[in-house]
């Protein structure tokens, strides 16, 4: 995985300063508007990387995130079960301990086990929906990151156009200069 | 047009040196050129070479990421797996579990094999206390026989002499088959939280897969772009030493003439 994310980076890993000619604007104003176009759609596509590379670990971590709090879920819901088991358990234990007992202590006892476990049920069940609502949210969020990678993509391209619509335009006018020369050339 | 081939070689040596290959053999040193066909010459080699490393870049990066799709495949199936395996109707019923507890240890025990007819059972109960559809058809059966006993606690009294052990078993069968829900419910929800643990690694892996999936397209791509970049390289510098060619012999023939 990471010497897929090393092998993408290399192209953009070398520095564009450092590749900067100097500009020949006096002596070949063509030649300079092309590197300015070149120089240009690189920074660009470089950019539009760093920009693709970021969505990239924002989608990541919100992938992360969203499964994450699946397993929160999950552990929640064990958690449930134990405490449910554990009041119907207490419950039984209370109920055979008072059968012999006054009806009015036994009904207060169930009222109270009752009561006691639609708190923890309704704590828990709460704490089930925040985590539910955690991972839409996450998915979410995964989803605009994976928009923003396509768009990034998008941007690599015609950052890349540029590049080349540059020197093919340098490269006709090379041409087509050449080309007058040589007539001029043959008509002297 | 050298200074443009440098540009390139960067990455890719750094590419070559991913794959263990050694990047000095890649191109001469320009202080081992000649003349300026020479230059041009080591140039169309270098850049040639460059495009075979990509190639080969290409594949080790498709080898090594089907290596790695295999792996999350494989992750994926068993959490699918797994959290099939927790459903409610996934292994043995009820009354099937009991009959084959049952023919196991009667088997066991006809055939005097009692250490067998032990483990048989406490395996047989294993499997039922880790089987879904054990609990499932278990508390079905004990909401049926809490039913019955409260009718049967109700009914008590009209029994006239009969009441007070009728209400005493009634109330003993409320109790157990109230337990016994219990521990259905206990087990029920724990395998939901295994299904949900098990369908968290499912989407795990599946992301990991589609991650791996872009990841190699993006790479790819980029050698691509890279791969057509040298194309037009090549392109470049074929025109140049044709050029050069031309300009030579132009200048021969004129020195000839002259």
């Amino acid at each position: 995985m990471m010497s897929v994310a090393s092998t993408t980076s290399n192209a953009s890993s070398v520095p564009t300063d450092t590749m900067q000619p100097a500009l020949p604007v006096g002596t070949d104003p063509e030649a300079a508007l092309a590197i300015l176009e070149v120089v240009d759609g690189a920074q660009a596509e470089q950019a539009d990387r760093n920009d693709r590379q970021s969505a990239e670990l924002q989608e990541e971590h919100a992938d992360d995130a969203a499964v994450a709090s699946m397993h929160d879920k999950a552990t929640l819901m064990r958690a449930q079960a134990w405490v449910d088991f554990g009041i119907a358990v207490t419950s039984a234990c209370v109920q055979a301990s008072s059968s012999s007992g006054d009806v009015g202590d036994a009904s207060q006892n169930a009222a109270t086990i009752k009561s006691f476990q639609s708190l923890a049920d309704g704590s828990l069940s709460a704490s089930e929906q925040n985590d539910d609502a955690d991972v839409k949210g996450d998915q979410a969020a995964s989803t605009v990151a994976g928009f923003a990678v396509q768009s990034d993509n998008q941007a690599m391209g015609d950052a890349a156009d540029l590049v080349k619509a540059a020197l093919s335009a340098y490269q006709q006018y090379v041409t087509t200069q050449a080309q007058t020369q040589a007539a001029a050339l043959h008509r002297a | 047009m050298f200074l443009t081939v440098v540009s390139h070689t960067s990455p890719a040596s750094s590419s070559a040196s991913l794959l263990g290959a050694d990047p000095s053999t890649a191109a001469p040193e320009p202080q081992d050129l000649g003349g300026f066909d020479d230059g041009l010459g080591a140039l169309y080699s270098a850049i040639c070479d460059l495009q075979q490393q990509g190639v080969t870049a290409g594949k080790a990066l498709v080898l090594q990421n089907e290596g790695l799709a295999q792996q999350d495949q494989a992750a994926l199936q068993a959490a699918q797996q797994r959290a099939q395996s927790d459903q409610s109707t996934s292994g043995g019923g009820l009354l099937g579990s009991i009959c084959k507890t049952v023919g196991d240890v009667v088997s066991d025990l006809v055939h005097l094999r009692i250490g067998k007819a032990w483990s048989d059972g406490w395996n047989d109960l294993g499997q039922a206390w880790n089987s879904p559809h054990f609990w499932s058809d278990l508390g079905k059966v004990l909401t049926d026989v809490s039913m019955v006993s409260g009718v049967a606690s109700e009914v008590a009294p009209l029994l006239g002499p009969l009441a007070a052990p009728v209400e005493a078993v009634a109330q003993c069968t409320t109790g157990v088959a109230t337990a016994g829900q219990a521990l259905v419910h206990f087990r029920t929800g724990e395998f939901a939280a295994d299904a949900q643990d098990a369908h968290a690694n499912a989407t795990q892996a599946q992301d990991q897969l589609s991650l791996l999936a872009t990841r190699e397209q993006q790479a790819l791509s980029d050698l691509g772009d890279q791969s057509q970049a040298q194309q037009g390289s090549l392109a470049s510098l074929v025109q140049a030493i044709e050029t050069n060619d031309g300009t030579s012999l132009g200048a021969a023939t004129f020195r000839i003439r002259g």
